[in-house]
C-alpha cells in the first residue's frame, strides 16, 4: 500500500524548497506550466538505470507510435492521442523504462487520455488494439486475444499504470495542445484557406509529439515552428517585416531550435522493437538482481541489528527496508512523516520492543517470501525469453518459406 | 489516512461516500470523499478525475478547496474543506421566507465563484442547490466538479447529457453540443429565482419536453427571429407557440425590479445573449450589496 499526497503546484514548490526529500510533486506541471528544466533531460531515470540515450529515445518514439496507431484504431479524436503521447513522455522523465515497461504505460496513457478528452474507451478495447498492433508489427497472422489469466493480469497492470501516471503527473492531466493554435495563427495570417499549409503544419505537429519539444517549449513556439517548417518546405514566403511570429511573441531562435529537433526525428533509422525489448529486458534483469542482492544484504543487516538489540545506529539500506514495509503494513503514515522519518522516530520505533520484535520477524518472513516470488518470476522470465527466441526463429523460417525476404530486399532496393 | 479521524457520514457523492473528519494534528474539520477503485474495473472514474484536475487549479473563496489527494491500493480519498450544509438543506431549514439580503449575498457569491471558474476556462456544468455549499459565516462555495471540464479555444463538441434537467438551458435541451460559459449562467438564473422563492424550484420539469414547455410558457417560444439558428439544433422540435408572459413579477414576487431585470438577462433562451458572470456581478441589483460581501477578496 502506498500513500501519496498530491499537492497543488504552489504547495509543492514550498515543500521542495524546504525539504529536498522524496516528493511526488517534484515535477510541477499545471495547465499552464508543462515545461521541464534542462537538467531533467540530461539525467533521466532510465539513464540512471543504465539505459543509453539512443535506446531511450527510440523507446519514446515507439511508445508514441503505438499510442497514435492505437488511437486511430480506437477511433479516438487526435487530441486524445496527442494527450496520451505527452503523458508517456512526461512519465518517463520521472520514472525509468527499466522499471516500468513501456507498453503498459502506453496503454495506461491512451486510456487515461481518452477519459480526459471526454471520449472514454474501454480497457478491454485498448488491450485488444495493442495486441493487434503487435501482431501486425511482427507480421504474425492476426488472431484475437484470449481472455485468460494473462488477460486479467494485463488489465490490472493497465489500471495500475493509469494510477501511476496520475501520481507521477500530480493529476495535472490537462494539456494545452498547439493544434488549435495553428488554426488560429493561420487565420490571423489569413492563410486559413491554404489547405496544404494547414495540413502539413498539423502533420509536423503530430510528429513532434515523438520528440521532447513539448516538454521544452510552450505550445505557441511549437505551433510557429510547425508553420515555419511547412512554409519552407512548400516555398511559401511569410511576412518578414516585421517577422510574422513576432505577432505571437515567439523568437526565431526558439523556432529554429524546435524545428531542428523535429527534423532530427526524420533522420533516425526505423525503430526495431525487438532490439529495444532485448536491451530493456537485460537491464531489467540487472536491476532486479541488484534489488535482490540488496534485499539480501538488508536481511543480513536486520539480523545483525536484532543481535545488537536496540542499537541506535541506522541501518545502511533503509530505503529497501522502507519499501518492504510499504508492502506489508496496511496503513502508512502520510507522506511527510513517512518519508521524512528522522533518527529519533526510528529509535522510538525500536524501543517498543515486544511488538517490535514481532513485526521485525514478520517483515523478515515477508522479505524472504518476496524473494522467492522474485526468483520464481525471474525463472519464468527466462523461460519466456527462450520461448521468445524460439518463436522469433520460427518467424524467420516462416518468412523464408514464403520467400518474403526477397520481397523485402526488393523493397529495400527501391 | 491515519491523519484523519472519521466523525460521521455526510452523504453520497456522484462517485463515493463523503465523510466528515478531523485532522488529528491540526484539529481542523474536513470532508473526505472516498472514491472506491476495487469494484470499478475501469480505473479511476472520469468524474473523480475531472474534479481533482480542475479543483487543484481553482483556488477561490467561493469554490470549495481541495486540500489533498491520498491514494492507496484500494481507494482514492479527496480531502475537501468542510462546509456545514448545502443550499438545499439550507432551504429546508428555513422557517418562513428567506431574507432578501441573504438572496443578494448568495447570488453575488455564486456569480463571483462562476466568474472565477470561467476566467480559468472551466465550465461547472452541474450547478444546482445541492452543489452549492453554505458555511456558518454565510459563505457560499461551488462544489462537486464531477461534471466540470476545461474548455479551450475554439470550443468543440461536448456531451449534451449535462446539468440536472431543472437547471438545463433550452439550447442544451435542444441538443446543442457547442456551448460555453452560458450553460452555467442559465443554471445560475434558475437558482436565483429559487433563492428568491425560498427554495421553490423555478422549472421543475418531469422530462425534456415538459421542461421546454415550462420554460417557454414563461419566456415565450423562441423562433429564428429571436434566436438565430434555433431550428438547426440537433434535437429541435416545434413546440406550441407561447407568447412571452412577462410575468416575472408574478413568478418572483419578492424580488425588486432590479433583481427581476438581472433574472431576465440570465434566463435568456438565446445563449449568445445570455449575460456572462462578470457582467452580472456589475449589475445594478448589486449596487447596494453589503460591502463586507463585495469587498471580500480571496
Amino acid at each position: 500500500m502506498t500513500a501519496t499526497t498530491v499537492q497543488n503546484s504552489t504547495k509543492t514548490n514550498t515543500i521542495t524548497s524546504t525539504k529536498p526529500q522524496k516528493n511526488y510533486g517534484k515535477i510541477v506541471l499545471t495547465l499552464y506550466n508543462c515545461l521541464l528544466p534542462e537538467s531533467t533531460f540530461k539525467e533521466t531515470p532510465s539513464q540512471a538505470d543504465g539505459l543509453d540515450i539512443e535506446t531511450e529515445t527510440d523507446l519514446r518514439i515507439l511508445g508514441c507510435e503505438m499510442i497514435q496507431t492505437a488511437g486511430i484504431l480506437l477511433k479516438l479524436p487526435q487530441v486524445a492521442m496527442a494527450t496520451g503521447q505527452i503523458y508517456l513522455q512526461r512519465f518517463y522523465y520521472s520514472k525509468s523504462f527499466v522499471r516500468y515497461p513501456m507498453e503498459t504505460t502506453a496503454m495506461g496513457s491512451i486510456y487515461l487520455a481518452s477519459k480526459v478528452e471526454e471520449k472514454p474507451c474501454r480497457i478491454r478495447d485498448v488491450i485488444n488494439v495493442f495486441h493487434h498492433i503487435k501482431q501486425v508489427r511482427a507480421q504474425k497472422t492476426i488472431s484475437p486475444l484470449i481472455v485468460d489469466q494473462n488477460y486479467i493480469e494485463l488489465k490490472n497492470q493497465v489500471i495500475k499504470a493509469e494510477r501511476r501516471i496520475l501520481k507521477e503527473l500530480g493529476f495535472c492531466v490537462h494539456v494545452k495542445h498547439p493544434h488549435k493554435l495553428i488554426v488560429v495563427y493561420l487565420q490571423l495570417l489569413q492563410y486559413e484557406k491554404n489547405r496544404q499549409l494547414m495540413q502539413m503544419s498539423w502533420n509536423y505537429m503530430n510528429d513532434a509529439l515523438r520528440t521532447d519539444v513539448f516538454m521544452r517549449f510552450p505550445p505557441e513556439t511549437i505551433a510557429c515552428a510547425c508553420i515555419y517548417l511547412t512554409a519552407r518546405k512548400i516555398g511559401l514566403p511569410l511576412p518578414n517585416n516585421p517577422h510574422w511570429f513576432s505577432l505571437f511573441d515567439v523568437t526565431e531562435d526558439d523556432i529554429r531550435e524546435v524545428s531542428l529537433r523535429i527534423l532530427q526525428l526524420y533522420k533516425r533509422p526505423k525503430v526495431i522493437a525487438e532490439d529495444l525489448e532485448l536491451k530493456v529486458d537485460m537491464l531489467r534483469k540487472i536491476y532486479q538482481a541488484n534489488k535482490h542482492i540488496q534485499a539480501q544484504k538488508d536481511r543480513e543487516n536486520s539480523k545483525a541489528d536484532e543481535k545488537r538489540a536496540e542499537s541506535p545506529t541506522a541501518s545502511t539500506s533503509k530505503d529497501i527496508k522502507r519499501d518492504t514495509r510499504k508492502d506489508k503494513t496496511p496503513k502508512t503514515p502520510p507522506l511527510s512523516s513517512k518519508y521524512h522519518s528522522s533518527h529519533k522516530s526510528k529509535k522510538e520505533r525500536r524501543s517498543r520492543s515486544p511488538y517490535d520484535r514481532k513485526r521485525e520477524y514478520s517483515s523478515k518472513r515477508h522479505k524472504s517470501r518476496s524473494r522467492d516470488r522474485e526468483m520464481d518470476r525471474s525463472r519464468e522470465r527466462r523461460v519466456d525469453d527462450k520461448r521468445g527466441r524460439i518463436t522469433m526463429r520460427k518467424y524467420d523460417d516462416y518468412e523464408r518459406s514464403k520467400s518474403s525476404r526477397d520481397l523485402r530486399d526488393e523493397k529495400r532496393k527501391h | 489516512m491515519q491523519k484523519y479521524e472519521k466523525l460521521e457520514k455526510i452523504g453520497e457523492g456522484t462517485y463515493g461516500t463523503v465523510f466528515k473528519a478531523k485532522n488529528k494534528e491540526s484539529h481542523e474539520i474536513v470532508a473526505l470523499k472516498r472514491v472506491r477503485l476495487d469494484d470499478d474495473d475501469e480505473g479511476v472514474p472520469s468524474s473523480a478525475l475531472r474534479e481533482i484536475c480542475l479543483l487543484k487549479e481553482l483556488k477561490h473563496k467561493n469554490i470549495v478547496r481541495l486540500y489533498d489527494v491520498l491514494h492507496s491500493e484500494k481507494k482514492l480519498t479527496l480531502v475537501f474543506e468542510h462546509c456545514d450544509q448545502d443550499l438545499k438543506k439550507y432551504f429546508d431549514s428555513l422557517n418562513g421566507e428567506i431574507d432578501l439580503d441573504v438572496v443578494k449575498s448568495f447570488m453575488y457569491q455564486l456569480l463571483r465563484g462562476l466568474a472565477f471558474c470561467h476566467s480559468h476556462n472551466v465550465l461547472h456544468r452541474d450547478l444546482k442547490p445541492q452543489n452549492l455549499l453554505i458555511n456558518k459565516n454565510g459563505e457560499l462555495k461551488l462544489a462537486d466538479f464531477g461534471l466540470a471540464r476545461a474548455f479551450g479555444i475554439p470550443v468543440k463538441c461536448y456531451s449534451a447529457e449535462v446539468v440536472t434537467l431543472w437547471y438545463r438551458p433550452p439550447d442544451v435541451l435542444f441538443g446543442a453540443k457547442l456551448y460555453t460559459t452560458s450553460i452555467d449562467m442559465w443554471s445560475a438564473g434558475c437558482i436565483f429565482a429559487e433563492l428568491a422563492n425560498s427554495g421553490r424550484p423555478l422549472f421543475p420539469g418531469s422530462d425534456v419536453d415538459d421542461q421546454l414547455k415550462r420554460i417557454f410558457k414563461l419566456l415565450g417560444t423562441p423562433n429564428e427571429d429571436t434566436w438565430q439558428g434555433v431550428t438547426q439544433l440537433p434535437d429541435y422540435k416545434p413546440l406550441p407557440v407561447y407568447q412571452p408572459s412577462l410575468g416575472l413579477a408574478q413568478v418572483v414576487p419578492r424580488l425588486p425590479a432590479r433583481g427581476r431585470d438581472l433574472l431576465a438577462r440570465l434566463l435568456t433562451c438565446n445563449p449568445s445573449l445570455r449575460m456572462p458572470a462578470d457582467d452580472a456581478m456589475a449589475h445594478a441589483y448589486f449596487h447596494d450589496l453589503n460591502p463586507s460581501v463585495k469587498n471580500d477578496r480571496c
